[in-house]
């Protein structure tokens, strides 16, 4: 049904500058038999608000509506077991048999559609319907004699079908089957797409499916044009008006406050809308920011609370570090108010007017690598030694052309002749290919790992103890011992850990494990291997055959 | 609303009388673009009537004479195939069994199979013997309760292939004539052995007319033209070879007749008197004289002849119908068109926030570099480079230096990431979890014209010239 | 039989095989009615066999080691559970929060995920463990364990975490939904709800090991449960031993933006772990272990745990090896009591006097070094009193030690935070151990003792203080030492504080360094001088870290090069021939002669070459085979006759008739070329055997004939010098 004007009007309340599309669809899905069978909403910002747009205008057109999402249902029969339970609203108990395939399902849509509707017109205009689709319809194995006799008198007035139908001043609602996300359909219901997109002219009832998508109804549909193009609809991001309408709605706060909470947005959506548009994203911020910050104004009595202008322009490094903080989910929301948040706020005073430069960090992006590196050195820390030695190593088998490995860790004697080969190579190199840094660690087998190791710790690995080998050169115990621990069960073992830890990456699959020697991949970032590296002492710029 | 074209704004005054029930009248016409009506043909000879007639005389013979019948029903999508069946079928209300199956949704023969005996179980009070499997079926779900795959269950619940003889052969000796209506044809002939298709055109063609047996007939309907040829030898030799073409209206006349068809009809209540309808349907006449809308639809008609296209059309057009004024405009009509044939693939891509857009320019200039599958990294360096660069030579635009934005490295990996699931990048290489996600390879979709367009839409001057840079 | 004693192959290349180095790899002897107590004893070579000990000696002594290394890992056990209370607590708080009233300005809700990251697997398992139980005294918590192993794809990991729940519960809450369905789930919970006075049940999820699990199936996982969080209120806790910020790395956004992480670790990394757990094992005054650590154990455990495997499991096994080694000595049977495992104090005088315990006798009597007289009859009553008090003696002077270790560390780190220079200062705990257990600490001591006297007054003042608090915390009831230096801190306090001038400063400092000397010097003892010191205290010798960190493919390849360096001890000799060594040996030099394919033909005649040439000089070698044929000769034999004898029993090739037969004719070799052909070809092809079941021959498809090395750079020369 047409909705009445105050619930169009509350509709459009909830949802800013949705009006033209939340009309549209009430007009398409004003009633059962003119809803189209196949509809395409097109939102590649927040399909989510999309998704609770469209349950509220199917309230709000009284639709039997059933909304699944698509992630949900891994299986078949999940899906038809949940829009099933949907349709029936738990009354009605599921046949065994409607949950086991596509035929059964459209049985059970039928059965429920046919059973269950409140007013006495319903059954006629559904036999009506079914004669026009020539009697196909389905009566329960319950009670045969009465879908007989109600088919009987279906085809007595089949022929004036019309006027029947012309008589029944009040439309039905429509039957709508909405799936949001729709492009998860292809993981685990591939089978279902074509039958979906399908489902009016298999089940013969006027259903209309909807699709819920980020992804444009090129990239969802199946091969060989198997589906009928649905009716799209593509909904537009939001505008600033609109978008800051959209975040000012859920705010539940003390009425004295709104204006201030109204700039707030607006100063939010000035920092951050160049780098963000889904209004999700920008809501999360606020929610995280916004609860102190109304905490601390709430602690002054009103008289010297600081000038809302002020507050809002304090907030704006706040802000800048929430995009890279909050937006990137690199911290909690907790942490991110101790971190970002509590210094300034603390720092507001009625009198003193406060510098925001000292008192929140300036710039995100110089803060992110320092984070970074004290994270690295913090896993650094963490490990024991030969792993250390291991990571190291293994950045530098995976960063290195196996061919440099000679010339790298040559004796004294070819370092010359390894630093002009390497500053010559390095030119010749860098126009052609794209630098490992860039495309990615190379495989590498475990002995060459073990080799560089081993060198590795040969150089900067002193033996602990001196006492008895005193005597002998201290080098060739060096090396003897590298070598020896080379191949001992806990090196190996620790590299396996390490590749349980995604330090390493093991390449190919574990059962190929006999075949040929396992390779790995370094999976530590160059930061990480720098921190190792300033552990051991080890100069990592020289060992690598292109400088980062 | 947008403005009317000029042409129509003279008309508009005349008939700017009457008061048509906007919302009503809509609903109407919404409600024949569900439905189409049945097109009669008109002088430019499309018309499914002869169609029409040759289905009908086949049932005949079939629910009448108890022959056995096979055709193929082969048409185009959109042009009205399923249709022409039911109303060819309406003609012999309740005096057959109707089968129908469908290719989409029995993906194999047994499937059909059980389909098969459900429908004639239902409409004949008996019960056919494969329905004797349902009470196993019951005892097999609690069995399979616990299982995930419902292909499982199903091998489980579904007749055995040899079931498909037995049935098949003994539907002459159903109570009443039986009509199989398969749709998607072509598909059916990808399952094993094409065994259903074998059996029923064999039946079919097996029976007599002296025989008590009562009449089959099997109509396969189909849009794909060499349906035929996908027939095995021992099937195509059982096949009648009758196939009926549809077509959909051949001249443009023809399908902005089936335009007006569809526009000019009116609420089902008797609520809106005839003037009203003569208001609306005058309205509707000069809607399609309008020229620029002779034009757009005679696109779309050079587009596709698809019914169903044109029907899209007019419901977005429909829909921009508002109750001021009350009329069909043209430029909805364009607009229309834009939106529902052949629509952008990425439509929102000049509303992509400023990292994506340096993504895309980045992902373009290393494919112009050579390097069509990139990695996160050498698209976040060409970024970071081109921000040294713009900021160490700052653009100077009315006194202002406009470098280009900083962008913390964490942002941009989540829209990168954003980029993937919105596929515009679409990854170009198997990525497991040996890969870390910034060395995965992927390759861009929008060529550079599109990410061009989007640019300038845009309007970031230091974006557009960061994207012009070295292209030259 | 001999070759049960030790793998032939699997052990080091050094020739004298009572070196640790060889003690790597055991075999069990494979036909047991030989395992004589020989033989057990030889297991362990370089400790003292039978007749050294007293007659049930092993098993008390067995019995013994169980109580010290249950008493001693106990305490392990509680000193970690009160390192991980504090964090387990504040996992229960986060989890436990309410969050039914939520913040209106979120746009959706977020599902609580504790991330518990820790190095140390074990650890990360226990704080799990810690958790698991504190939630399940609440029974609004449903608890579901998920483990990688169940969780290959997302169906599966989806059934696992509903079956685990709704198991228990009727049918109906799950009828007409698949078991993958966490509507299911919803029903169920609901159900649960009704029962629940106020509806505060949540679904603790709790992830083993993350790093384990595929990162799409986590990322999906979350991703659903997100989708019904409305109605499902989840709980996760991921429990990694990877670093915090893995989930972010493999995770993508769309599943990070579902949660709502919190990262909680362990305070410690894992050496201060381990530091904490030494202290508290070794130096802590309120705890007196059975069996004191010695140097060697130490550097065992030190060493290792900081260059290969800080995981605590790793110190465990350590303990419970050193410990097993320890109580390898025959007087650690008096480690606990002087019971000798017998009933009551007769009866172990009465064993003690007894005729065969002498070898006992005088081994004790040279540990507790009393000198043995001439006609050594000590009554066993005087000998158990001896033991009695070495044990008082011994159990004070570590007490002592202990506490001293504890001060002597306050007063370094005082000195530390003031600035002082010196090489003392640098110290970490892991040396001042090694010292202190090596008796060599008293050194650094005087050392720290002569920084005391450049301290100023008031300086002195706060370390006297420090130290006087330190004191002020031992139990009361100890030892005069300490008494007698907190009441002297006492007084120098009182003179420090009225001193003004420089030299009585002075004088007040050189006070207080005598007296800490003085302390320090009589109580930090050199433990392996006291008496009877080998039954508590494991000394300069331990096992061997070849037990824990073994290098098996260098020692197969030595052993396989080297043959003799391995033969049981009394006959390795040096060999004058290679041809003397065994076939595989024999083969495996010209293996490694050879390139990278090998032609098998001429492999088979460089050997047969070389054994003909064997075969002449050493004709004795050819009636081996018979003693081969019973297989109870176990008169020494060589390492090739033992091979040949062994493994002749296992080839197929080689029929105990047939090899009769060969045997019999081998003698005559010369003059019967076609038998010896023929045992030739037997023993290539078992040696051949042998190298390929060892892995050294890969199969190649082009070369049938051929096959393929994959072993090249075995270092000859290297091994050839350490021989010498």
């Amino acid at each position: 049904m047409w909705p009445p004007n105050a619930a169009l009007e509350a509709l459009e309340l909830a949802h800013p500058g949705r009006s033209s599309i939340v009309r549209a669809l009430c007009a398409l899905l004003a009633d059962r038999d003119a809803a189209p069978p196949f509809l395409y909403l097109h939102d590649a910002f927040c399909p989510r608000r999309t998704h609770v747009m469209l349950t509220d205008v199917l309230r709000s057109v009284n639709a039997r509506a059933s909304v699944v999402d698509a992630r949900s249902c891994i299986s078949q029969r999940a899906f038809f077991s949940a829009v099933l339970r949907q349709l029936t609203s738990g009354d009605l108990e599921l046949e065994k048999s409607w949950t086991d395939s596509v035929d059964g399902f459209c049985a059970g849509l039928r059965e429920i559609l046919g059973i269950s509707s409140p007013s006495e017109r319903v059954p006629r205009s559904l036999t009506k319907r079914k004669t026009r689709k020539s009697k196909s319809r389905s009566p329960t194995k319950k009670t045969p004699t009465r879908r007989r006799r109600q088919a009987v008198e279906s085809d007595s007035d089949s022929d004036n079908a019309m006027n029947v139908d012309s008589d029944n001043a009040m439309p039905l609602g429509p039957v709508v089957l909405a799936i949001d996300s729709a492009e998860h359909l292809r993981d685990h219901l591939a089978d279902l797409l074509v039958p979906l997109t399908r489902l009016h002219e298999l089940a013969r009832i006027d259903i209309t499916v909807v699709f819920v998508s980020s992804n444009s109804w090129i990239d969802v549909q199946p091969p060989f044009a198997a589906a009928p193009d649905p009716y799209m609809i593509h909904v537009p991001p939001l505008d600033k008006e609109s978008m800051i309408a959209t975040l000012s709605l859920p705010y539940a706060g003390p009425p004295a406050l709104l204006s201030l909470f109204r700039q707030f947005i607006a100063s939010l959506y000035a920092t951050c809308s160049a780098f963000i548009r889904d209004p999700d994203e920008l809501a999360y911020i606020a929610a995280v920011t916004w609860p102190p910050v109304a905490a601390r104004i709430q602690e002054f009595e009103d008289g010297n609370a600081p000038s809302d202008v002020r507050l809002v322009q304090g907030l704006v490094p706040a802000f800048h570090a929430a995009l890279d903080a909050l937006y990137t989910r690199a911290l909690a929301p907790e942490e991110f108010t101790a971190l970002h948040l509590a210094p300034f706020l603390s720092s507001i005073s009625a009198d003193r007017p406060f510098s925001p430069s000292k008192t929140a960090p300036s710039s995100p992006s110089k803060k992110g690598p320092v984070q970074e590196n004290l994270e690295a050195q913090a896993l650094a820390d963490d490990l024991p030694r030969v792993a250390q030695f291991a990571l190291v190593a293994a950045y530098l088998a995976s960063f290195n052309p196996p061919k440099s490995d000679i010339r790298l860790f040559a004796r004294s004697t070819e370092e010359r002749r390894r630093r002009q080969a390497k500053t010559t190579k390095g030119k010749r190199a860098a126009v052609a290919k794209i630098p490992p840094r860039l495309a990615g660690p190379a495989p590498f087998p475990l002995d060459r790992l073990l080799a560089l190791m081993g060198r590795l710790m040969e150089d900067f690995d002193a033996p602990v103890d001196d006492e008895e080998e005193g005597m002998v050169d201290l080098h060739d115990i060096a090396r003897e011992q590298a070598e020896m621990d080379g191949g001992r069960v806990q090196t190996l073992g620790l590299i396996s850990e390490l590749a349980t830890l995604r330090l390493l990456h093991r390449v190919g699959s574990a059962d190929k494990a006999l075949e040929g020697p396992p390779m790995f991949k370094c999976g530590v970032s160059y930061a990480v291997a720098l921190a190792l590296a300033r552990n051991l002492g080890i100069p990592l710029a020289d060992y690598l055959w292109e400088a980062n | 609303m947008s403005a009317p074209s000029p042409t129509r704004s003279p008309a508009r005054k005349k008939l700017s009388g009457p008061f048509i029930d906007v919302p009503a009248q809509r609903a109407a016409v919404l409600r024949a673009l569900r439905h189409p009506p049945p097109t009669e043909g008109d002088e430019n000879g499309w018309a499914q009537d002869d169609a029409f007639q040759s289905l009908r005389d086949l049932l005949d013979g079939t629910i009448t004479r108890g022959e056995g019948n096979t055709c193929m029903l082969l048409g185009p999508k959109g042009c009205g195939k399923t249709r022409i069946v039911d109303r060819a079928l309406d003609v012999f209300p309740r005096r057959a069994i109707v089968v129908r199956l469908s290719g989409h949704a029995q993906l194999s023969d047994r499937h059909a199979i059980r389909e098969m005996a459900r429908q004639i179980g239902e409409q004949t009070g008996r019960v056919v013997d494969v329905e004797g499997l349902e009470e196993e079926e019951e005892s097999d779900v609690d069995l399979m309760d616990d299982d995930d795959s419902p292909d499982k269950v199903d091998e489980k619940l579904l007749p055995p292939s040899s079931q498909i003889l037995s049935l098949v052969a003994r539907l002459p000796s159903l109570p009443r004539p039986v009509v199989v209506v398969i749709d998607a044809l072509d598909l059916f002939t990808a399952h094993a052995r094409q065994a259903l298709l074998y059996c029923l055109f064999d039946t079919a063609q097996s029976i007599r007319i002296d025989s008590k047996a009562k009449g089959l007939a099997v109509i396969g309907v189909t849009s794909r033209v060499d349906t035929i040829n996908l027939l095995e030898k021992r099937v195509k030799s059982r096949f009648s070879h009758r196939v009926i073409r549809l077509s959909s209206p051949q001249t443009l006349n023809s399908y902005i007749g089936v335009a007006r068809a569809l526009l000019s009809a009116h609420p089902l209540d008797e609520s809106g008197t005839t003037e009203q309808q003569f208001h609306w349907d005058s309205s509707v006449e000069e809607f399609l004289a309008d020229d620029t809308v002779h034009d757009t639809l005679s696109d779309v008609f050079g587009l596709s002849q698809d019914v169903g296209l044109l029907c899209r059309v007019l419901t977005a057009c429909v829909l921009e119908m508002t109750s001021s004024p009350p009329y069909l405009s043209s430029a909805a009509l364009q607009a229309a068109v834009t939106a529902q044939c052949g629509p952008s693939r990425f439509p929102f891509l000049s509303a992509l926030p400023y990292p994506h857009i340096g993504l895309l320019i980045a992902a373009n200039h290393c494919r112009s570099a050579g390097h069509d599958v990139f990695t996160f990294e050498m698209l976040h360096e060409r970024f970071e480079t081109q921000i040294r660069t713009s900021s160490s030579a700052p653009v100077q635009l009315g006194g202002v230096s406009i470098g280009m934005l900083k962008c913390p490295r964490s942002v941009m990996s989540a829209s990168f990431e954003h980029l993937i699931q919105l596929k515009i990048f679409q990854s170009a290489a198997p990525t497991g979890p040996s890969v870390s996600k910034q060395f995965a390879k992927y390759r861009c979709v929008p060529d550079r014209h599109d990410v061009r367009l989007a640019v300038e839409e845009t309007g970031q001057t230091n974006l557009r010239k960061w994207l012009l840079k070295d292209q030259t | 039989m001999a070759r049960g004693r030790r793998a032939p192959r699997k052990s080091d290349p050094e020739p004298e095989p009572d070196t640790p180095q060889n003690e790597n790899c055991y075999i069990i002897p494979f036909n047991t009615s030989h395992a004589s107590r020989e033989d057990a004893a030889a297991v362990l070579p370089g400790h003292p066999s039978a007749e050294w000990d007293v007659d049930g000696g092993p098993a008390a002594r067995l019995e013994a080691c169980a109580a010290a290394l249950k008493k001693c890992l106990d305490r392990m056990q509680n000193v970690l559970a009160q390192l991980r209370a504090k964090t387990v607590d504040d996992i229960h708080g986060f989890v436990t929060t309410d969050r039914r009233t939520a913040n209106p300005l979120m746009p959706a809700l977020e599902t609580p995920a504790a991330v518990i990251s820790g190095s140390d697997p074990g650890l990360v398992m226990n704080i799990m463990d810690d958790l698991c139980e504190r939630l399940e005294e609440d029974d609004s918590n449903n608890v579901v364990h998920l483990h990688a192993s169940d969780c290959s794809n997302i169906a599966g990991t989806l059934k696992a975490l509903i079956g685990s729940l709704v198991k228990n519960s009727d049918e109906s809450a799950i009828r007409g939904g698949a078991s993958s369905d966490l509507s299911v789930l919803c029903a169920w919970l609901q159900s649960q709800n009704q029962s629940q006075e106020d509806g505060t049940v949540r679904v603790v999820v709790l992830f083993h090991d993350v790093e384990m699990f595929e990162p799409t199936v986590l990322g999906e996982l979350f991703g659903i449960c997100s989708l019904y969080a409305a109605n499902i209120p989840f709980v996760f806790c991921l429990g990694t031993s990877a670093r915090a910020d893995f989930l972010r790395a493999c995770l993508p956004r769309a599943a990070l933006t579902a949660l709502h992480i919190r990262k909680f670790a362990m305070a410690q990394t894992s050496t201060a772990v381990f530091e904490t757990l030494i202290r508290k094992l070794y130096f802590d005054p309120e705890f007196s272990p059975d069996v004191m650590l010695g140097p060697a154990a130490f550097e065992l455990l030190l060493d290792d745990t900081n260059r290969f495997n800080a995981s605590i499991e790793f110190l465990r096994s350590t303990l419970r090896l050193v410990h097993m080694h320890h109580f390898a000595e025959p007087v650690t049977s008096f480690c606990l009591d002087e019971l000798l495992g017998q009933t009551d104090r007769a009866h172990a005088e009465r064993l003690l006097e007894h005729g065969e315990s002498i070898g006992f006798r005088e081994r004790l009597l040279a540990a507790l070094d009393v000198p043995p007289t001439p006609n050594s009859i000590v009554s066993g009553a005087a000998l158990l009193d001896s033991v009695v008090s070495a044990r008082a003696n011994f159990a004070e002077k570590t007490m002592g030690l202990r506490i001293a270790f504890n001060l002597l560390e306050t007063l370094q780190k005082f000195l530390r935070e003031h600035q002082f220079r010196a090489a003392e200062l640098r110290y970490g705990f892991g040396h001042l151990v090694q010292l202190c257990l090596e008796g060599t600490l008293d050194e650094t001591a005087k050392e720290l003792c002569t920084l005391v006297l450049k301290l100023s007054a008031e300086q002195l003042q706060a370390l006297l203080k420090l130290l006087y608090a330190e004191l002020r915390k031992l139990p009361p009831q100890n030892g005069s030492a300490e008494q007698q230096l907190r009441t002297r801190i006492l007084q120098e306090k009182e003179s420090v504080g009225e001193t003004t001038s420089i030299d009585d400063v002075r004088q007040a400092a050189d006070g207080v360094s005598r007296l800490l000397h003085e302390y320090f010097s009589e109580r930090l003892v050199k433990l392996h001088e006291l008496p009877l010191c080998n039954a508590w205290y494991t000394g300069h010798t331990t096992c061997s870290p070849e037990l824990l960190n073994a290098n098996p493919r260098a020692s197969t390849l030595a052993s396989l090069t080297f043959p003799y360096a391995v033969a049981p001890p009394g006959e390795e000799r040096e060999p004058q021939q290679q041809e003397q060594m065994s076939d595989t040996s024999v083969l495996f030099k010209r293996y490694l002669d050879s390139g990278k394919l090998i032609n098998i033909h001429d492999w088979y005649r460089a050997f047969a070459f070389n054994l003909h040439k064997g075969e002449r000089r050493v004709p004795a070698d050819t009636d081996a085979d018979e003693d081969d044929e019973d297989e109870d000769s176990d008169g020494p034999s060589s390492p090739k006759r033992r091979k040949r004898g062994s493994r002749a029993s296992k080839s197929p090739s080689k029929s105990p008739k047939k090899r009769k037969k060969d045997a019999s004719v081998a003698k005559w070799t010369e003059e019967d070329p076609a038998e010896w052909e023929a045992e030739t070809k037997a023993r290539f092809l078992r040696s051949y055997h042998e190298l390929e079941y060892l892995g050294f021959i890969r199969h190649t498809r082009r070369k049938v004939e051929h096959v393929q090395r994959t072993v090249f750079d075995v270092p000859l020369d290297d091994e050839d010098d350490e021989q010498l």
